[in-house]
């Protein structure tokens, strides 16, 4: 049954394979734009993948006006105006993102200061405050879960006011996103497994929200599948690049499904938990998802249900009594992270993963507040959001 | 060829009985929001977390009613429909006919924000708080058939049903500061 009134929109062109990168000149020459300035952090530098994107404008026609590489960890103002200002000062056309989440997030803030021609980011937090005509932007992912590059969404910390900004416009949409296999293929296997759960997570948690919509579910429905089958071997054969290149897709798919339908509990103890504890977000998502989708069972059993199918299987799906689909669903999941735990040593509790148990209380107040909550299907207050961290914990 | 008046205009005209409706209802919403910081520790509890001073106004686009709340010295108080340029977080509904149908039960808040029928300008943090007090809020307004206004209906509890007495009688007339 579809719901009685939805949204849908993603205008990001995606050029994805073996060998994509070389399309990059010509999708930029298309656009009209020739000098783009290349945001990217130094993990990203010292992986050599900045090389591989030279290698690719090299004899071109385009030419990268400057490498900005000192993308901190957490996007930040301090470093979205720095780049504003060498993007005027040499005279570059285009923005082009090299890197994870935080590289992305702050190439979109940098269009938006660019765009809007301020200084002061602050004047458009919330959503759809973006008015003018964006620079032409580009993304090429270098971890394979955020999804970042199709989602209309950044959040940049102001360590100044000690705040973190968030933006939401289908404006801050890139025009168009490159999935290299190459980009990936260096990615450590606990740093994969991490972020192929953040892809899960999404995915999951986009058949949970109450903006679920038939597109969406498309979207996540592949995206599950995907990563199921391929990212216990990414893990394992890093080196394949058929398989880096099924996760990579199916975290762009998450990304788009999450984007047109939001998240849930899972992301919103996550948050938490990254911003008290400074946990990873994709082990957070990880250890929290099997209890998210446990908390969301009342009112998603149906939905969770469905979900066997595509996580365990037919043959599991036919032989599991409809009753006891919703409960396999979560035991499916818990399969796989025990699975990517041996393989990679992906943190299976809170435990593991070193949160000191003192800072849960804190990590449960600041989950209710975080904007994902609104969209799960249950309520969520603190007592649920503790109960939830405790059961995560050990 | 015709010529262009042959071809009729579609004016904008105005609802005045859902616009009158809403402002009814925004004006009982915030002598509720004042009424609720003063009796339900929940709510007072979440609006002190808030930074000292805080502006916060819900309206309706493109120039529909709306509804100014101020944290101040202390207090928190409805201030009609006054016009704020800096407001620090505004809650705007796309439509008056969005609204007026959450008045009448006929589509929740929840299901206003999932369906992408408003925006917030602002620290959507704050927002997502504001949102919840206004869960608690609604629940102090409507007894009974709260459940077709917000996810979770709070536990029964005698403290508010003696809220809800109280808002009923002097709150909704803004007696209660």
């Amino acid at each position: 049954m579809i719901p009685k009134y939805f949204e849908y929109f993603n205008s990001v062109k995606v050029v994805a394979g073996k060998q994509a990168l070389a399309r990059l000149p010509e999708e930029l020459l298309r656009l009209g734009v020739k000098k783009p300035i290349l945001v990217t952090d130094k993990g990203v530098v010292n992986a050599g993948l900045v090389k591989v994107v030279e290698e690719n404008v090299t004899g071109s026609g385009v030419s990268i006006g400057a490498v900005y590489d000192d993308t901190p960890v957490d996007s930040s103002i301090h470093a979205v105006n720095a780049i504003a200002a060498i993007y005027r000062e040499t005279g570059c056309d285009s923005i082009i993102a090299v890197g994870g989440g935080s590289a992305i997030d702050t190439a979109k803030g940098v269009n938006i200061v660019l765009s809007e021609n301020t200084d002061d980011l602050l004047k458009f937090t919330g959503n759809n405050r973006v008015r003018a005509v964006m620079k032409p932007f580009v993304v090429i992912p270098t971890t394979g879960g955020t999804g970042s590059e199709v989602t209309m969404a950044a959040v940049i910390a102001n360590p100044d006011l000690g705040v973190k900004m968030q933006f939401t416009t289908p404006l801050m949409l890139p025009d168009f996103t490159i999935l290299d296999p190459r980009m990936t293929k260096t990615m450590p296997p606990k740093i994969t497994a991490a972020t192929g759960m953040d892809a899960m997570t999404h995915a999951v948690e986009t058949f949970m929200s109450i903006q679920r919509n038939p597109v969406s579910d498309a979207f996540a429905w592949s995206a599950i599948e995907l990563l199921v089958e391929n990212l216990p071997r990414a893990v394992t054969d890093g080196a394949d690049e058929d398989v880096r290149l099924a996760v990579a897709t199916a975290a762009m798919l998450a990304g788009v499904a999450f984007s047109n339908s939001m998240v849930g509990v899972v992301h919103a103890v996550a948050h938490a938990l990254g911003g008290v504890c400074h946990l990873p977000h994709g082990i957070a998502n990880a250890i929290i998802l099997p209890f998210g989708m446990e908390f969301n069972l009342a009112k998603a059993r149906d939905v969770l249900s469905d979900m066997l199918l595509v996580l365990a299987g037919p043959e599991v799906f036919a032989a599991t009594p409809k009753k006891q689909r919703a409960e396999k669903s979560i035991a499916a999941v818990r399969d796989l992270i025990k699975t990517l735990n041996r393989t990679s040593g992906l943190p299976v509790c809170l435990e593991q993963a070193g949160v000191p148990k003192n800072k849960l209380e804190k990590v449960a107040r600041i989950a209710v507040g975080d904007g994902a909550a609104n969209f799960n299907p249950i309520e969520i207050e603190y007592e649920d959001a503790l109960n939830i961290l405790n059961r995560a914990y050990a | 060829m015709a010529s262009p008046s042959r071809y009729y205009q579609i004016k904008p005209g105005r609802k005045h009985i859902q616009t009158s409706i809403v402002r009814l209802v925004f004006l009982s919403l915030g002598h509720a929001f004042q009424t609720a910081y003063r009796l339900d520790p929940e709510v007072k509890k979440e609006i002190d977390s808030w930074p000292e001073t805080v502006c916060i106004v819900m309206n309706v686009e493109p120039d529909g009613p709306c509804m100014t709340l101020v944290k101040r010295n202390g207090t928190f108080q409805y201030l009609g429909e006054k016009e704020i340029v800096n407001a620090d977080v505004v809650i705007a509904i796309k439509n008056v006919e969005f609204i007026f149908r959450m008045m009448m039960g006929l589509m929740s808040m929840p299901r206003i924000i999932a369906e992408n029928r408003q925006y917030v300008k602002g620290d959507l943090v704050l927002a997502s708080s504001i949102i919840r007090c206004m869960n608690r809020v609604q629940s102090l307004m409507i007894p009974l058939i709260t459940g077709l206004y917000i996810k979770k209906v709070p536990k029964f509890s005698w403290l508010m049903v003696r809220n809800r007495i109280i808002f009923w009688t002097w709150g909704v007339l803004g007696q209660i500061k």
